[in-house]
């Protein structure tokens, strides 16, 4: 107990220092929290710091959970109906492109279908933690194309569900076509239930985890996000759905906001956990088996998002500029494709995606805050007469407000 | 205190949108019809970008400005800040008695005013002559305003009781 301790705190401090250092240089938090795992791994020689990573394993699942749950709590219809028809069909336009490029990217690495459907939920959807935290921290909130950005990222956050629902048979081990039918089904029918919940139980559930102090009603809500990401997972319909629809449920209640508060320091302590422990199941030695794929599904992400963010800019009236910085920024990859790949190695797929997706996931999510600095320089990279319309603006120049209504 | 203008048409009034996984966003014109967007983060910080410059205000520094803006000097921001560690999720917030209400002249104790609504009345700002720590026995009048410690979810409750709607 007393060493298990101290390697935890050696964990989370390792990661901390790492994540805190590479902030510095402007890189996001989430590839520094693995590569820290992957650092002291047993699989890395040099020190090794957790022999056996599956020992963290209910931890670090607390950290998938929460992770999830706080993308539920925050889901706002409204948001997805605020951008009108432009926003879903450029939303539609990026995840049609990306996980299309991803799906046959999956077929052509040839490592199997169930391992394609993953490389292509992997490779297709952005990183929001990433992608906000780049757009706050380059003072961008105010352009032009962030609605975009965002209203992009939204579509993608409801889309993991679903897309995770739809690969319960492959995630659920399905040994024959009729058990993966039947897992599909009940993946969408408990869906379909919390959906239900959520747009009309949300007062019973509210009276059920509402508490006038905080301390409360922590206690109840994470009882309550365990609660059914259990019941979701013992279903066969993953414990990551679960949670956000657990989520979702408690969003449409009249302690949303504060939950949205508390549980942020819970999902932030054991998000790292849950990315430090993917890092320790990480062997460098296979890293060699992947290169090839790793090369070509980042030229594959890059150019798609580019290609996603010229159509988006163009349907939306906007300049080359915000086509570059939709790219850039896009780009970034982490939470889900690790929270997929997490999955995946659970259903026992194909051990390469462990390697392929971490080395995936640490290069993009630092290209794509560098190349979102650069984004001027993209944006020169980018033929003017692809942007028929739209007037030139610079770096956090802002159009005349949009009428409201 | 003048006695308030006519609330402006909602038409007329800019009303901020929320900005997903960020906050919320307010485009303004200024005086020579520049835009200025403001923007607010989940953590209070706020932003003013003018013409691609962007100046940020701290969620403490911003809370003065928006007291500052509102015309509220009754609580020093700095108290605020300490009042918002402390108290935990408790805002200090401020409502009109809305003339008609039930609770026009009849006072805070005859109301059971926290036992009904769970919010604390911290002081009633009445003509020019702030009440702080109001007597149980204080009448409420059509148009005071009250400064009451809530939850945000309170608020709305609150609204209805003293439009004798809830």
């Amino acid at each position: 107990m007393g060493e298990d301790l101290v390697v935890l705190g050696v964990a989370f401090l390792l990661s901390g220092l790492l994540a805190r250092a590479g902030a510095r240089v402007g890189l996001p938090t989430i590839p520094l929290f693995v590569l820290a795992g992957i650092v002291v791994g047993p699989h890395t020689p040099g020190i090794v710091l957790f022999e056996h990573p599956e020992e963290l394993e209910l931890l670090a699942a607390f950290g998938l959970i929460f992770l999830l749950f706080y993308l539920g709590v925050e889901f706002s219809v409204e948001d997805l109906t605020s951008g009108g028809k432009r926003l879903l069909s450029s939303a539609g336009l990026y995840l049609g492109l990306n996980l299309g490029g991803g799906l046959l990217l999956g077929f052509a690495i040839g490592w199997g279908t169930s391992e394609a459907l993953v490389i292509a939920g992997a490779t297709g959807i952005s990183s929001s933690a990433i992608v906000t935290k780049l757009l706050v921290e380059l003072h961008r909130l105010a352009n032009p194309e962030t609605r975009l950005i965002l209203g992009i990222i939204v579509i993608e956050d409801l889309f993991l569900a679903l897309y995770l629902a739809a690969l319960a048979p492959v995630l659920g081990k399905a040994d024959s076509f009729g058990e993966g039918a039947l897992l599909f089904v009940r993946a969408l029918a408990f869906l379909l239930v919390l959906a239900a919940i959520a747009r009309w139980g949300g007062p019973v559930i509210g009276r059920v985890v509402t508490a006038k102090s905080d301390e409360l009603l922590v206690v109840l809500f994470v009882g309550f996000a365990f609660l059914v990401a259990g019941v979701a997972y013992q279903l066969g319909v993953s414990d990551a759905i679960g949670a956000f629809m657990a989520g979702l449920v408690l969003a449409g209640t009249a302690v949303a906001h504060r939950i949205e508060r508390q549980v942020r320091p819970l999902r932030d302590a054991f998000a790292a956990l849950f990315f430090f422990t993917f890092g320790l199941t990480i062997d460098v030695g296979r890293v060699g088996d992947v290169v090839v794929p790793v090369v070509a599904a980042i030229a594959v992400t890059l150019v798609l998002a580019l290609a996603a963010a010229i159509g988006a800019a163009r349907i939306n009236g906007l300049g080359r500029l915000a086509a570059a910085n939709i790219a850039t920024s896009v780009a970034a990859r982490g939470e889900f494709a690790l929270i997929l790949v997490t999955l995946a190695a659970d259903a026992g797929l194909d051990s390469r995606l462990g390697p392929f997706v971490a080395v995936y996931v640490l290069v993009l999510a630092v290209v794509s805050p560098v190349l979102a600095h650069r984004s001027t320089a993209v944006a020169a990279l980018l033929p003017a007469r692809l942007f028929p319309v739209a007037p030139e603006a610079g770096p956090g120049v802002t159009p005349p407000p949009a009428p409201t209504g | 205190m003048p006695t308030p203008a006519d609330p402006p048409t909602p038409e007329s009034v800019p009303v901020p949108e929320r900005l997903p996984a960020v906050g919320h966003r307010l485009d303004l014109l200024d005086e020579s019809g520049r835009p200025v967007t403001v923007i607010r983060l989940k953590d209070g910080t706020i932003e003013l970008h003018v013409e691609g410059t962007t100046t940020v205000l701290d969620a403490t520094s911003a809370r003065s400005l928006g007291m500052l803006a509102s015309g509220h000097f009754l609580v020093r921001p700095e108290l605020l800040a300490r009042a918002d560690a402390v108290l935990g999720g408790l805002e200090l917030d401020w409502v009109t008695v809305p003339a008609g209400g039930p609770a026009v002249g009849r006072s805070i104790a005859e109301l059971e005013f926290r036992k009904r609504t769970g919010v604390t009345i911290v002081a009633i700002l009445r003509g020019s002559v702030p009440v702080v720590d109001p007597d149980p026995h204080q009448r409420l009048e059509a148009g005071d305003e009250l400064v009451v410690a809530c939850r945000a979810e309170e608020r709305a409750a609150l609204e209805r009781f003293l439009a004798g709607t809830g």
